[in-house]
């Protein structure tokens, strides 16, 4: 996620956007999905990536 | 004579081969066998009593008339509920399918139809093949979970109902149930058996995968339904090895890498015990064992293949979830919601992580032939609310790369134990000799006291 790089932040633009999607009371009840979805992306934006590795989806 | 419904899928085929058991035979004693337990295990979703009947029957009557028949011809096996049997339900566990009836066979269907193989019927999965458990029992202790999401595939097998089942492992959903059953479970690299006609969870993870008594069976069944098929845009190019005779030329002790760091801490201490003592058999019996380092871009594995699987569901599931959100699992609920709300850069960053991985994988396999891990952290759990951890397969899964399940024992509580053998990318041969070196050496058959 550009520009976000600990978990905390990245909850937050996954929870609005849940809220967005789904409205305050189902955004609420994702909280704990939200914030393990969060430390994951996190883990994702802390590594570093090569610049010229492509991705490749059916390998 | 020793009972049909216990022979595995070499004993059978051999047996209806020379004439010396019937396919009508051998299907009606699995079909008996499965009607005395099936309501104590639940482990199918529906039984073709008719159609296996009368595919027996033609099968039998091909041998008198002297046709050359398929190699696991009067074998019955069952197929996980997502792949597709024209005009049976594939229901997938799922309300939202509850009523579907394919009108194509899934490529490994057709497949093991052309092998001369028996189809009984459809086993119970997890909802869509994912974490919601389904009503099925463990064959050695009730009270436990068979594992997922190949839960009914894993139990039939291992309770003698059928010699082989086909799964599915998008993260650890064939070598999980296949350990807490106390069977063979096989999962090939990506692409060596068709996805076409099985309902996906994860596109760029998901696999079919074998479960059955022994790895000369598991040898069998991928043969005949290994190759390429031009219905699957994943399928590979790459040419079958001939995995029979693999199995037969398992004489040379394979150098064995095993994992110390994340898979020695992550299993409970009775599993690290049993994994060191198996270890130390296999190399007492002329194993060679070196330690060998994870990569580094291991610590990424499992947060990028959640967050693939998350996406690649939600893509697969948005339209019905949209409309139908009510009739999913509480589980599988949140893992489309959640990937409807990851970036889709984030997910690509998961995508050229996984493929930074597989660039890794092969360097751990420089001074060893075959890396082994406990199959599990631990053995299957008590209770029907978890399908237990799949943290010690999905890394595997994730690259794509072929691993087995041994059966190698029993915990103090009297439940499976298992040992995982993971191979490089394409080297099915290497991992099937080796896994049948190990069950020579080992000697472990386990069944479960029904």
């Amino acid at each position: 996620m550009a520009g976000e790089h600990t978990a905390a932040e990245i909850f937050e633009t996954l929870a609005a956007q849940a809220r967005l999607l789904w409205g305050e009371t189902d955004a609420e009840r994702q909280r704990p999905a939200l914030a393990q979805t969060a430390e994951e992306i996190a883990v994702l934006v802390r590594a570093t990536v090569p610049a010229d590795l492509e991705p490749k989806f059916f390998a | 004579m020793t009972a049909l419904h216990t022979l595995g899928v070499a004993e059978v085929a051999a047996l209806v081969q020379r004439r010396e058991a019937s396919p009508v035979e051998v299907t009606t004693a699995c079909l008996a066998r499965l009607e005395v337990l099936e309501p104590t295990l639940q482990a199918w979703v529906s039984v073709d009593r008719h159609g296996a009947l009368a595919a027996a029957k033609r099968c039998e009557q091909a041998i008198q008339r002297g046709d050359r028949i398929g190699v696991l011809a009067g074998v019955p096996v069952g197929l996980k509920d997502i792949i597709y049997t024209a005009g049976l339900r594939t229901a997938a566990g799922s309300r939202v399918y509850a009523n579907f009836v394919p009108t194509y066979d899934a490529t490994v269907t057709v497949r093991l139809q052309q092998a001369g193989a028996i189809i009984l019927g459809k086993t119970v999965t997890t909802e869509f093949a994912t974490a919601d458990p389904s009503p099925t029992r463990n064959p050695w202790n009730t009270e436990h979970t068979p594992g997922g999401s190949s839960s009914g595939s894993a139990a039939a097998v291992a309770a003698r109902m059928i010699p082989a089942a086909l799964g599915s492992q998008t993260g650890g959903s064939t070598l999980r149930p296949a350990s807490y059953c106390g069977i063979v479970g096989l999962k090939p690299s990506y692409g060596r058996i068709s996805r076409y006609g099985v309902i996906p969870v994860s596109w760029c993870l998901d696999h079919v995968g074998i479960l059955v008594r022994s790895v000369q069976d598991a040898a069998l069944v991928l043969q005949a339904i290994a190759g390429h098929d031009l219905h699957d845009a994943s399928s590979l190019a790459q040419p079958v090895g001939n995995y029979s005779l693999a199995v037969q030329q398992a004489d040379t002790p394979p150098r064995l890498g095993v994992l110390p760091d994340f898979f020695r801490d992550h299993a409970d201490a009775e599993t690290q015990q049993h994994t060191a003592a198996i270890v130390e058999r296999l190399a007492h019996a002329g194993a060679s064992v070196r330690e060998v380092p994870l990569p580094p871009s291991y610590a990424t594995v499992l947060a990028a293949h959640r967050i693939l699987m998350k996406v690649e569901a939600a893509a697969f599931h948005v339209d019905m979830f949209m409309t139908q959100r009510e009739q999913y699992g509480p589980r599988l609920r949140e893992t489309i919601e959640m990937g409807l709300v990851i970036p889709a850069v984030d997910y690509l960053r998961a995508q050229r992580l996984r493929r930074l991985f597989q660039q890794e994988v092969p360097q751990m396999f420089q001074d060893v032939d075959i890396l082994v891990t406990p199959s599990t952290p631990t053995p299957a759990p008590r209770g029907l609310g978890t399908t237990g951890d799949a943290r010690f397969q999905s890394p595997w899964t994730h690259a794509g790369i072929p691993t087995i399940t041994l059966p190698t024992g029993l915990s103090q509580a009297g439940m499976p134990l298992g040992l995982q053998l993971i191979a490089p990318a394409l080297e099915e041969e290497r991992l099937l000799r080796a896994a049948r070196w190990c069950e020579v050496a080992l000697n472990v058959t386990l069944a479960p006291p029904l």
